[in-house]
């Protein structure tokens, strides 16, 4: 103990430390200690938890268009308490926000902004404008769907400003967002912006020492900083860190919880659940009221006049009048910005589309961070990954080809409700449940989910299956569904197995099955065969090589409803092949020129659901 | 600077207790707002070590057909694979390896493979005719064609890695590891 107090000694001699700890702990503080002086002692405490865990995010984080958001997903789904790290930054950045707010409102309120502290003033205005810049620069860094738009549109409107346009093209690192754009904002987010944000901090605390509190004439008693005020600022920081975690966990914990990740960032991709940070919400919707033309005023000139008042607050706070005028503006402006981020909230809440987005985005974000946990990430980046997914391409494409006639569980395949009648059969059954699909279509072919709404409605195969299906036992509907459900080379080798004349005994009870249904196929049911006019599926459809004799024959069964999805593709190429529905075709188009056989593959695929999952790595790839 | 005389609290009085547990809860409070970030930030700069996780292709790999290598002469052969890299799952090169055929029988080919890393600190040793040995560029170690270190004064602990080999179908199959560096044992970095 003795030798350590020596060394201590010989430490400050060396230093003068404990003159400058005197001096720093030991502060006067006239008019006692006070909780409304915490707010910037919460605000230092969160820059320190921002420095703490930025440096370790800084670690594993990769900037470029190909790498951000993948070294995110990174940190957030594999690295050990990534989630956490990621999540405490995330929110204490949001919660910085709300403690710059507090900070000024107390200021003002008590006056302790009038002179002789007007510098500070114009410090504590720098200092919110730099926080702002550091939350605008961190959001774009993970390069998801929602960081990449909201930083698009924020880039944009700089460029409306007189030389804007130059300096857009000096943030973004070009004309295009690409890599430059995250070296940059990551330059700004991580080196310039922090740096400069300490520079100031130090002058502010400074000046603050110079002038002391300001207290108000019915405060008594005189006090030191340590440890009566200390202690009061040590609780209020722990009320910040509390809230901080209860936003981070309200997840849960572990990667599910902490800040949101979306969907790798697609410029080709509309993304209509785009948004700034809430607390940029106010001037999101204060934009809207102004029309194209005079959008500068609302972006650039009314937030800079509004700027200029504040930083004249000292000056018109001289006279007691003032003070009263600028605590009225400052609520006013507080009430504004609040009002207008209460309507941009309440507009979204009652947008239907706007909501449907979000979940989608929700979705793409989940899905995007399972594929790149079960397939890695490819040297393309995650994008790749999301381009070649069967579950996330799929609703995309159907909406944009298909759903003009049919329709996917009643909506366009994305979820977005769809306008007008379908004049298809809706096709979710098919994809998803092939065997109720079919079970349906031989119970009530005329629903509006099988032939209802096609040129069929009434056709041959309605009339049919209406007269002849009761006649029809559950074992030969059993049959018949297997028979359909079969690829194309389990029917083969049954019906080779049928040709012969003592036919082996079926490998499986589903390949007895399918050879069942080979006779009913050909057959009919039967109860119908006394019926001289009676018909059999064969009277209109091949299967395998069982060739129909009809006149007009409809499509070919073979491997109809079969997991390969070979039907299905060959019917999206062309509907009126002669094998399929020929002549009769109805008003299907060909898509063989419209998309190529990935697209096809991809839009097949999602239908029957034969996408990679979590917990077979090897399907699909 | 020794000017305050009585360095621990010149301003505090015995008396004041109130004073004095402000002091301990401001000091455990403040202890306590460390942990989160601090804590996090730490196991995850630690991830590294906590969450090892195999990260390239192990096992046999196809480099050669045994017809093309003259006995007795070390051929260099760079060795593909799958890799995880961080994030990233993808084929691309692994290493580099030695292959001598060491017999000259048609019908019994024997063949021995080494790593082409250094022992001692990893530089990627060559193969030179002049001297028929491998050389180090970085500290002057040569190796005999049996790997055995042949210069007195090289650094290396030990001498080239061997690697395991097989043939099969008139192909060489050598099984690729890498190893700890600059140890005298040969220890699989997995």
């Amino acid at each position: 103990m003795k030798t350590l107090m020596k060394l201590a000694d010989w430490f400050d001699d060396r230093t003068g430390i404990r003159h400058v700890l005197h001096e720093a702990l030991y502060e006067r503080i006239p008019g006692g200690a006070h909780w409304r002086y915490v707010w910037g002692s919460t605000l230092m405490f969160t820059f320190g938890i921002q420095m703490v865990t930025g440096l370790c995010l800084w670690a594993a984080y990769s900037p470029s268009s190909q790498t951000a958001w993948e070294s995110v997903y990174y940190i957030q789904h594999e690295m050990s308490f990534g989630w956490l790290l990621r999540g405490i930054h995330h929110y204490t950045a949001q919660l910085m926000v709300v403690l710059l707010a507090i900070h000024v409102l107390q200021v003002v309120l008590y006056g302790a902004y009038r002179a002789p502290r007007e510098v500070n003033w114009l410090l504590g205005i720098l200092l919110l404008l730099v926080t702002l810049g550091l939350s605008l620069t961190g959001y774009l860094l993970p390069w998801d769907e929602k960081g990449y738009w909201a930083t698009k549109v924020a880039t944009n409107i700089m460029a409306i400003a007189p030389g804007g346009g130059k300096l857009q093209a000096l943030v973004v690192g070009g004309t295009e967002y690409g890599h430059h754009t995250l070296t940059r904002f990551f330059a700004l987010h991580a080196g310039l912006l922090p740096a400069t944000l300490i520079a100031l901090l130090v002058a502010h605390i400074a000046v603050f020492r110079r002038h002391g509190v300001t207290y108000s004439p019915r405060d008594s008693g005189e006090t030191t900083f340590w440890p009566e005020q200390v202690c009061r600022d040590t609780v209020a920081c722990l009320g910040v860190l509390v809230v901080i975690l209860l936003l981070v966990l309200r997840h849960g914990f572990g990667p599910e919880g902490g800040a949101n990740l979306g969907a790798p960032a697609d410029p080709s991709r509309s993304y209509d659940a785009a948004r700034p940070e809430w607390y940029f919400l106010f001037l999101f919707q204060f934009l809207k009221y102004f029309p194209g033309t005079q959008e500068i005023i609302g972006a650039i000139i009314i937030p800079t006049v509004v700027l200029i008042v504040l930083a004249a607050f000292p000056w018109i706070g001289r006279y007691q009048i003032g003070h009263m005028l600028n605590i009225f503006i400052l609520s006013g402006l507080l009430l504004g910005t609040g009002y207008l981020t209460w309507i941009a909230l309440y507009e979204d809440s009652k947008d239907n589309n706007y909501n449907l987005a979000v979940a989608e985005a929700e979705k793409n974000g989940k899905r995007a961070a399972e594929l790149a946990s079960v397939l890695g990430v490819p040297e393309g980046g995650a994008s790749r990954l999301m381009l070649e997914d069967p579950k996330t391409q799929g609703p995309y494409l159907f909406s944009e080809n298909c759903k003009m006639c049919h329709r996917w569980n009643g909506h366009d395949g994305r979820g977005y409700p769809v306008d007008g009648k379908p004049t298809a059969s809706d096709l979710y059954q098919l994809g998803k449940e092939p065997e109720k699909w079919i079970r349906g279509m031989l119970e009530k072919p005329d629903d509006p989910q099988y032939l209802g709404n096609t040129a069929y409605a009434d056709g041959a195969m309605v009339q049919f299956v209406k007269a002849h299906m009761n006649k029809a036992s559950k074992n030969e509907i059993d049959a018949l569904v297997a028979l359909l459900l079969a690829s194309t080379e389990d029917i083969a080798t049954e019906e080779n197995f049928r040709d012969q004349d003592v036919p082996p005994e079926p490998a499986s009870p589903q390949a007895a099955l399918i050879r069942a249904g080979l006779d009913v196929f050909e057959l009919g049911f039967e109860n119908a065969q006394e019926d001289s006019e009676a018909m059999s599926c064969l009277s209109c459809h091949a299967v395998g090589s069982l060739v129909s004799d009809g006149i007009e024959p409809g499509p070919d069964l073979t491997g109809y409803l079969a997991p390969d999805g070979k039907w299905l593709t060959r019917m999206i190429l062309d509907p009126a092949h002669e094998q399929l529905y020929g002549s009769h075709n109805d008003r299907m188009p060909s898509f063989s020129k419209q998309l190529n056989d990935q697209q096809i593959s991809l839009l097949v695929r999602w239908m029957q659901q034969n996408w990679p999952k979590k917990a077979d790595p090897s399907n699909g790839q | 600077m020794t000017a305050s005389t009585s360095p621990s609290q010149p301003d505090s009085h015995p008396t004041d207790n109130r004073r004095s547990w402000f002091a301990k809860l401001s000091i455990g409070l403040g202890a306590l707002l460390g942990i989160p970030p601090l804590g996090s930030g730490i196991a995850f700069l630690l991830s590294p070590i906590t969450r090892h996780k195999a990260s390239r292709d192990s096992g046999f790999q196809k480099v050669t057909p045994v017809e093309t290598l003259t006995p007795g002469i070390p051929r260099r052969f760079t060795i593909s694979g799958n890799v995880t890299d961080a994030w990233n799952r993808y084929s691309r090169q692994l290493g580099a390896v030695y292959i001598i055929r060491e017999t000259d029988a048609a019908d019994s080919p024997t063949v021995s493979a080494f790593q082409a890393d250094c022992p001692h600190a990893g530089c990627a040793v060559s193969f030179r005719s002049s001297s028929n040995n491998f050389q180090c560029p970085c500290h002057e170690s040569s190796f005999s064609l049996d790997g055995k270190i042949a210069n007195q004064n090289s650094p290396a602990a030990r001498g080239l890695d061997h690697l395991e080999t097989k043939i099969e179908d008139g192909f060489v199959f050598v099984k690729f590891e890498k190893f700890v560096k600059g140890t005298p044992e040969k220890i699989s970095v997995s």
